[in-house]
């Protein structure tokens, strides 16, 4: 072999087995010297290596199947087609049969045995002449689907199945860039890993199997999500985990909320991990269009304070709440959402509004938000919003609005962008007023104007910049003048 | 009604053999006239065994008289109320195809396909059926399923299949609800004894109904007419509508078939061959006498239809501990049988006497209550 040119004796052995974990084995443990006998020596020290008997697909849609009986013993003769076991998957009973001749050595799945994946090693046969006894079980973890490493040597003085020794590198620590992305994100130390790749490398999936091993730990936020320069984004209904109810963000769909107490699952996630997917799911999949335009507050404001001296309680938000619901009411062409190929329009106009709790976003949802007053939604959204500090909103309440609206006007945040919630066609990226200087044409005069920056971003698909700007422009004209919406 | 040509298969060695060398493009479509289960089901596996189906297929139409039968894999103290079938007289039989359990009764018809490895298609095999029913009554909607279940009205369930693939041949068979008992399904269906853990395959209980609840005018006969005709314009060259009526007694026809039939209905086929299985629940014990109750845990595991081991245990100011153990000892090593768990019972209740002997008898009959 070439390799033997270059590295002598190490390269022969090197060459025999493709697992170099045989090669450090043996030379960990052995002097030079023996080498050159175990290589003439080897098939029998090495012990009997099987066919491998897998599940079978035993039809284009088969995934999994039971063991129904076994046919054959360990140690009776097999010839070429003769039925191995019978096994059973969807309602039909298969026999399978064998397609080496051989002697059965070891029956690895007993009878009886369910739910059996594809490629699930079950039994084991040898070669017609050979000692059935003294087969070569593969370890668990590689009797995995099909593997092409041939399993570690278990030579018969050590029974039991060797898993690759843990070699005596003592030279730096040596990653694939693979596996250092890998234990950085987990924060697991590289240190414990078993390297299999050559001359100690830490593979990709040593760090894989270090992390099925060790205690998963989150991932840290700032490498998972996405790193947007926006602010957070408000993105599909997280309801905050408390002790009964799962961590799950519920889908949203318009018009169509959840029935009471149905939940979607996802299993094994955490907030953050579903955020981040949700989010990248929306900002690669939606093309997200957007339009600002700057509101004067003056008369929202001013309503307010005179509301507020009836001992009647509204917020700024409660007003953008209602001017974008009527704004919908009378632009229904937005109040849309993606049906696979097209708009599909909605029947009712409910709109989520984000809460910031201290497990992270949710947006809990005004339903009719038309047909209330500004002072049925400000009690709405009080309650809501309180639900969702303490963790007791139910599905129908986060699951199935039209439109986000997302407020970061408390932080001072002058503008910015929004992803949208899908399937939803539209979020409201609400700023905070600022005054600015405006010179008043009529009379020449400087006058300050509350300013509030809202930007618009919509599915390009259904709302485009068109219709999102006279979106726009419509809901301006009911917040500057909000006796405008007394009109719808 | 379409006319038909029914020839009935003679009896007489030189005949024995003419089904399995039958050669040609046609389909044949075969009519049990035994209402036998196990003969029935004998008369598939020796259709599977011994005809050549590389050239083309086999339709078998069967029905019985009322049986419950279990997929191969099932375990039947879980799927049917043995005491209620023994009370009506209704046999079990397990068949050797997969899949869940059902009730036949002379009401529900039965059809096995039997093609080739390769040319085993459920879906075109249910094809048939739907076809058939959608000539007949075209306001019926009949569909079948992913799972090969077939739903009438989108609901109800009016067919199931199983099917079993061996070496060269197969065969998919499938029920039509036409006008079975439907009260005695459900009192049939249900699990003798609560509390068993086991690998054993599920069935998934299904709302069925019967064809004739919605169709008042179908007739038997008119069905299967169909159905034969349906088959036949979809697996053979000529569109006809010929059966053949044969009888699964008929040794001279079916070598073997007799023997076939003998294993089925055996206690090892039926029971023994219950994946492995274990028993726990509870058992209300009362002493009418004394006015008192008490309850009691059972555990049994059995292996084979027999059991491995078991344990009672039972208060012990009920009945003495050695009582008890004498139960559970009596039944480790023997089939989780009724009869046989009622034998042994009895034997040790003879050598009782007074308050104790009442307690161990009643002992004993919750325990056969379990047992089924």
């Amino acid at each position: 072999m070439a390799a033997s040119l270059r590295l002598g004796r190490q390269g022969v052995l090197f060459g025999f087995r493709l697992s170099s974990t045989f090669d450090r084995c043996l030379l960990a443990t052995h002097p030079c010297q023996d080498n050159v006998r175990h290589f003439f020596r080897s098939p029998w020290i090495l012990g009997v290596s099987p066919f491998k008997v897998e599940m079978p697909a035993l039809s284009p849609t088969m995934e999994e199947g039971s063991i129904v009986k076994w046919l054959k013993r360990e140690g009776e003769a097999v010839a070429a087609g003769d039925p191995l076991c019978e096994i059973e998957t969807d309602k039909a009973v298969v026999t399978m049969e064998s397609n080496e001749d051989g002697i059965m050595a070891k029956i690895l799945m007993e009878e009886g045995s369910r739910n059996v994946r594809l490629g699930t090693l079950i039994a084991l046969m040898v070669e017609d002449g050979q000692d059935w006894k003294k087969v070569e079980i593969p370890p668990p973890d590689a009797a995995g689907p099909p593997s092409t490493a041939a399993g570690p040597v278990v030579p018969p003085a050590a029974p039991s199945p060797a898993r690759p020794l843990k070699p005596v590198w003592s030279g730096p620590l040596r990653l694939s860039p693979a596996a250092r992305h890998i234990l950085d994100t987990h924060g697991v130390d590289a240190k414990l890993a078993t390297p299999t790749g050559r001359r100690g490398l830490i593979t990709k999936e040593d760090a894989l199997n270090l992390l099925k091993t060790s205690p998963v730990t989150k991932p840290t936020r700032a490498t998972v999500a996405p790193a947007p320069p926006r602010p957070v984004p408000p993105l599909a209904s997280t309801p905050p985990p408390s002790g009964s109810r799962p961590n799950v963000p519920p889908l949203s769909v318009p018009g169509k909320p959840g029935a009471p107490g149905t939940f979607t699952e996802i299993p094994a996630s955490n907030v953050r991990r579903v955020i981040a997917q949700r989010l990248t799911q929306s900002k690669t999949t939606i093309p997200h269009a957007y339009a600002s335009v700057d509101c004067d507050m003056a008369a929202v404001m001013h309503l307010r304070k005179s509301l507020a001296k009836e001992q009647i309680k509204v917020s700024v938000n409660d007003f953008i709440i209602k001017a974008a619901a009527v704004t919908l009411k009378e632009m229904p062409e937005v109040n849309v959402t993606w049906s696979g190929d097209g708009p599909c329009a909605l029947d009712s106009i409910h709109i989520s509004v984000a809460v910031a709790t201290n497990k992270g976003l949710i947006t809990p949802i005004i339903k009719d938000a038309a047909d209330k007053g500004v002072q049925e939604i400000s009690a709405n959204v009080k309650a809501l919003a309180q639900k969702a500090r303490d963790g007791k909103l139910l599905p129908e309440e986060y699951q199935g609005g039209s439109f986000s609206i997302s407020n970061l006007g408390m932080f001072g945040i002058s503008g910015f962008s929004a992803v949208i919630n899908p399937p939803q066609a539209c979020i409201l990226a609400i700023g905070t007023s600022r005054s600015e200087l405006r010179l008043c044409e009529d009379d020449q005069t400087l006058c300050t104007q509350q300013l509030m920056t809202v930007t618009l971003s919509s599915d390009g698909r259904l709302v485009d910049d068109e219709l999102a700007s006279r979106f726009l422009d419509k809901f301006r004209g009911n917040l500057e003048q909000p006796q405008r919406m007394t009109l719808a | 009604m379409m006319s038909h040509v029914r020839s009935t298969l003679s009896l007489g060695r030189n005949r024995s053999a003419s089904i399995a060398t039958c050669s040609g493009e046609t389909a044949l479509v075969l009519l049990s006239q035994s209402n036998d289960v196990f003969q029935n089901l004998a008369l598939e596996d020796w259709i599977e065994a011994n005809v050549d189906l590389r050239r083309r297929g086999v339709l078998l139409l069967w029905r019985n008289r009322p049986a419950v039968v279990i997929g191969r894999h099932q375990n039947p103290w879980a799927e049917c109320h043995l005491p209620a079938m023994r009370a009506a007289g209704v046999p079990l039989a397990r068949r050797r195809s997969g899949g869940g359990t059902v009730f036949h009764d002379l009401g529900n018809l039965n059809l096995t396909f039997f093609s080739s490895k390769t040319a085993y298609d459920r879906r075109r095999n249910l094809k048939v059926v739907t076809e058939a029913l959608r000539r007949l009554r075209p306001a019926l909607d009949v569909r079948a399923t992913d799972r090969f279940d077939i739903l009438l009205n989108g609901h109800f369930k009016i067919s199931g299949s199983a099917a079993r693939l061996s070496r060269k041949s197969s065969y998919h068979h499938c029920t039509l609800l036409h006008s079975a008992d439907r009260s005695a399904l459900a009192e049939m269906l249900r699990p003798s004894c609560p509390g068993i853990h086991s690998n054993a395959t599920p069935s998934v209980p299904s709302p069925v109904t019967n064809l004739l609840d919605h169709a008042p005018t179908l007739q038997w006969e008119e069905l299967l007419d169909a159905l034969v005709h349906q088959y036949n314009a979809e697996f053979s060259s000529s569109s006809s509508s010929s059966s053949i009526t044969v009888d699964p007694g008929d040794e001279a026809a079916f070598p073997g078939v007799g023997a076939s039939a003998a294993e089925l209905c055996g206690w090892d086929w039926t029971f023994g061959r219950t994946p492995k299985f274990r028993v726990e629940t509870v058992l209300q014990l009362t002493d009418e006498r004394a006015a008192a109750r008490c309850s009691a845990r059972l555990q049994v595991e059995v292996k084979g239809g027999v059991v491995e081991s078991c344990r009672l245990d039972v208060p012990d100011d009920w009945l003495p501990p050695r009582l008890s153990s004498e139960v559970s000892g009596v039944l480790v090593g023997g089939r989780f049988c009724r009869h046989r768990a009622a034998a042994a019972i009895t034997e040790l209740t003879r050598s009782e006497s007074g308050e104790l002997r009442s307690r161990l008898k009643d002992l004993g009959d919750a325990v056969l209550t379990v047992i089924g």
